[in-house]
């Protein structure tokens, strides 16, 4: 029998008031004055309680753990208690309590059962109150044995706030096991035990929604990172759903192009459509013949394509989405592929899209093989700069493809080649100094080796890894947001900022909410989120409408919005509801509240961390994805 | 022929500092603020040019803007567009688009109450432009040289040092001359590039200038 566990380390053990549990005391309605110290606690969680756990740890370990958290399901009994208990209490007395004199096992406690368990508990270890506690019972349960100690005292636990919490949360969620995703915003609540009790429980820990050194110990122990490094650089956390740092595709879209008469009739997707053709046909019992691959659509290619379609009940005509669906999963490793990906991403609040059109192909050299990736762009307006392919080469060719077991490598090269037609992308190329975005390059951008190989990354359908929410940012980067400032300003709690944020957002001026915000230290990481969720539970208030400022001699013409409700969102509401000033105001407080990485896909200018300024493995994960269909075996992407 | 009230803007994006300009033409009379990537900074007004005209739409329009993307926006009437660069815009929108850049860029030569700036061999300056007043403030900005070989195919850079001091008002005939000591080696095959961020308050506006002085090198052969 297991004690409770409970006891913060400066407290006696006093049995009978060990009172503890998973439910947010501050949360709690208040409990009657006679509360049963043992009541059961059940885990609340989003998804169902013990129900969930038993689904997900099974019912003997649940049990066991709800055994252990009744300690015998045993009332507490004290003087003037009667029953059925209590004559088993007198009972085991008598059996323990060997040199006094035996009690009357009559189901009343009085007096002289008082002072036998007062005898018992006195040789026992245990506080002589006379009264029946868990602690006592689980002694008596045990014949007279001492029961042991309690776990190690908690160093988290409900009510814990801090970076070390924070850390926490991280591997509670990269360890995965599905209860709750938790926000890393350094604050222990219900939701964060219940997830820390259901990793004791798979994990053979004593589960007390705690978390105690040998809980902390089995966390580090199955999920590696976390904290900061030597170099004052904070680690990341790996989540083990990975990385997709791919745009979200627009829903209802397809990869592929229509390809077919009056289609699209030549170039990279229908070379990938001819070679997946033929390797459908060469699983036939009785193959046609093998049409060119020539990247030319000719009748015996329709002819394929129909008896493809045929075969799979779909309507015959061009190489639709649907039969491009169903082709894809009848040949998965062709050769070379082409793919035009509308996707979407929401940047600071803000929703950006573009369709980003790239071809690869697997090529056979003398030295092996090689993934040859290529972004085709039609630079409108002025001719590219010539170093500019060059920027893309230095950045983006620095990884292969190895296999785990033969360690072969297949270099995965990229490139920037210039062209039109429905397969290249259009670029505006200006000759001003501005900042290159994905519709946009600028001839006289001093940092183009830099941005012309982010810009690069769009055209590949590699998303932002700048001023995101929480959830895009794992998603994107394969990490658990990053703890960062998880204290706050000194003697500013996050529900004050949140609200001082708000009050000051009803005056339109960025400067005032940035006075109360990165003004006073907001930096991005646990406090901001802790911030974000006390923002969202505010009553919502109108702010005041912009008016659309016609040009006049006083003033740059402005556009305009209307009044709007507050959302809840508040990296949202300061998007939608002001207006940036001159010294970016707007912009400092948002990338306060958001996430970025430091890759070259993200921010490296403000973000200092481990994916510092270059591309990375999860950036190239798409074409090592496709190596690994074509060749088989288990391929992952390594540094050259 | 009358015109319906125009307005475009571009405002936000990666440029710094972000863009924050408009052109509008209210009663026959163009009125422009720039800022971003410019050669000269601050409020612009002409007469529109004689016999122009636009199309109205029927149709708003909205595009996302790219990653990265200032958003533009155009209002004619009681149509809108919002779009960000290089997106593909159905007519009459794409003509209307041209149309206004095109009219921004002329527009340039009529300064109210602007800064431009001036190279020239071996000096750079700032001098004011038009009639009004402006208050600039060049404490934390930085000359910034970038000397181009051919087409923008490789770069030297010089920066000077703050520039420091405090707010300065220019009117009409004043100029600034800017720290030009840049040591790098001009000549054929050469474009030089000035660039200089600074604060202005224009009409008690305040705006964040980035001046530019960005010609472009000779075309590279076919």
């Amino acid at each position: 029998m297991v004690a409770p566990s409970c006891a913060p380390p400066d407290r006696a053990w006093r049995d009978g008031q060990c009172d503890r549990g998973l439910v947010d005391r501050a949360r709690e309605p208040q409990r009657p004055a006679q509360r049963e110290p043992d009541r059961p606690n059940p885990v609340r969680t989003r998804s169902g309680g013990l129900v969930r756990l038993q689904r997900l740890a099974g019912n003997r370990a649940v049990a066991n753990a709800v055994v252990q958290r009744l300690a015998g399901a045993h009332r507490t009994l004290r003087s003037g208690s009667t029953g059925t208990d209590v004559e088993e209490l007198q009972a085991k007395l008598n059996q323990l309590n060997t040199t006094a004199e035996p009690l009357k096992v009559d189901s009343i406690f009085g007096p002289l059962t008082r002072q036998a368990v007062v005898q018992f508990q006195s040789t026992h270890d245990l506080d002589p109150d006379g009264v029946v506690g868990k602690l006592t019972w689980a002694a008596l349960d045990a014949g007279g044995e001492t029961p042991p100690p309690p776990p190690p005292p908690p160093v988290l636990q409900i009510g814990s706030t801090g970076a070390a919490v924070a850390q926490a949360q991280q591997k509670l969620n990269a360890a995965g096991s599905g209860l709750a995703l938790l926000d890393i915003n350094g604050v222990y609540d219900t939701l964060m035990a219940g997830v820390v009790f259901e990793f004791q429980l798979i994990n053979g820990l004593t589960p007390t929604g705690s978390l105690d050194a040998a809980s902390l110990a089995a966390l580090d122990a199955q999920v590696p990172g976390g904290g900061v490094g030597a170099d004052g650089i904070e680690n990341a956390v790996n989540n083990p759903n990975g990385a997709n740092a791919l745009g979200t595709q627009d829903a209802g879209t397809s990869l592929h192009p229509v390809v077919g008469p009056g289609q699209v009739t030549s170039g990279p997707a229908v070379l990938e459509a001819e070679q997946k053709l033929n390797i459908w046909n060469a699983t036939r019992d009785t193959p046609d013949p093998a049409v060119a691959e020539d990247s030319s659509w000719g009748g015996a290619d329709t002819a394929l394509l129909t008896a493809f379609q045929t075969a799979h009940s779909l309507p015959t005509g061009p190489l639709n989405a649907a039969s491009w669906t169903a082709l894809d999963a009848a040949a998965p490793n062709a050769r070379s592929g082409f793919e035009a990906r509308s996707w979407k991403e929401i940047v600071g609040g803000h929703q950006y899209g573009m369709t980003s059109r790239y071809q690869w192909a697997l090529a056979s050299t003398g030295a092996g093989d090689v993934m040859n990736v290529t972004a085709v762009v039609n630079f409108t307006g002025n001719p590219p700069s010539p170093a500019w392919a060059g920027f893309v080469t230095a950045a983006w060719n620095k990884f292969a493809a190895e296999e785990a077991t033969t360690k072969e490598k297949v270099n995965i090269d990229f490139a920037l080649a210039q062209g039109s037609g429905g397969n290249a992308n259009t670029v505006k190329v200006s000759t001003g100094t501005g900042r290159a975005n994905g519709g946009n390059w600028f001839l006289g951008d001093t940092k183009a080796a830099s941005t012309v190989p982010h810009e690069y990354g769009h055209l590949l359908g590699l998303s932002d890894e700048y001023q995101l929410h929480a959830g895009d940012y794992r998603t994107v980067t394969g990490h658990e947001p990053t703890v960062g400032d998880a204290d706050g300003p000194a003697g500013v709690t996050a529900a004050q900022m949140a609200q001082n944020i708000q009050t000051k957002m009803v005056t339109l001026d960025p400067a005032q909410v940035a006075a109360v915000s990165t003004g006073l230290g907001l930096k991005s990481g646990a406090y901001a989120q802790q911030v974000l969720e006390a923002y969202s539970a505010l009553p919502a208030v109108t702010l005041p409408a912009l008016p659309t400022i016609p040009a006049s001699g006083s003033t740059p013409a402005i556009p305009g919005r209307p009044a709007m409700q507050t959302t809840g969102r508040l990296v949202e509401d300061l998007d939608v509801g002001l207006r940036d000033d001159a010294t970016g105001n707007r912009y400092n407080v948002i990338q306060a509240l958001t996430y970025s990485s430091g890759s070259l896909m993200g921010d490296p200018g403000r973000v200092t961390d481990h994916d510092h300024g270059g591309a990375q493995p999860r950036h190239v994960q798409e074409f090592c994805d496709h190596i690994a269909a074509i060749r088989g075996g288990s391929w992952q992407v390594v540094n050259r | 022929m009358t015109i319906p009230p125009v307005t475009w803007y571009r405002t936000g994006g990666q440029t710094v500092p972000p863009y924050n300009e408009s052109l509008s033409i209210t009663d026959g009379t163009v009125h422009m603020w720039r800022a971003s990537d410019v050669p000269a900074a601050g409020y612009f007004t002409r007469p529109a040019p004689d016999g122009f005209a636009v199309e109205e739409p029927t149709q708003d329009l909205t595009v996302d803007p790219p990653p990265g993307g200032e958003t533009e926006g155009l209002t004619v009437g009681e149509r809108q567009a919002t779009y960000g660069p290089g997106a593909e815009l159905p007519e009459p929108w794409a003509g209307l688009h041209t149309t206004l850049l095109d009219l921004a860029e002329a527009t340039f030569a009529f300064p109210e109450a602007a800064l431009g700036l001036e190279v020239s061999d071996g000096a750079a300056r700032l001098v004011h432009l038009g009639t009004d007043p402006v208050e600039v403030d060049l404490a934390a900005s930085v000359v910034r040289v970038t000397l181009w070989s051919g087409w923008y195919a490789s770069s030297e850079r010089w920066a000077s040092e703050p520039i420091g001091g405090g707010p300065l008002t220019a009117g009409t005939g004043w100029t600034y001359d800017l720290p030009f000591a840049h040591g790098l080696s001009v000549g054929p095959d050469r474009t030089l590039h000035v660039a200089l961020d600074l604060s202005l308050k224009v009409r008690g506006n305040p705006l964040a200038a980035g001046l530019r002085h960005s010609p472009v090198p000779p075309p590279p052969p076919e």
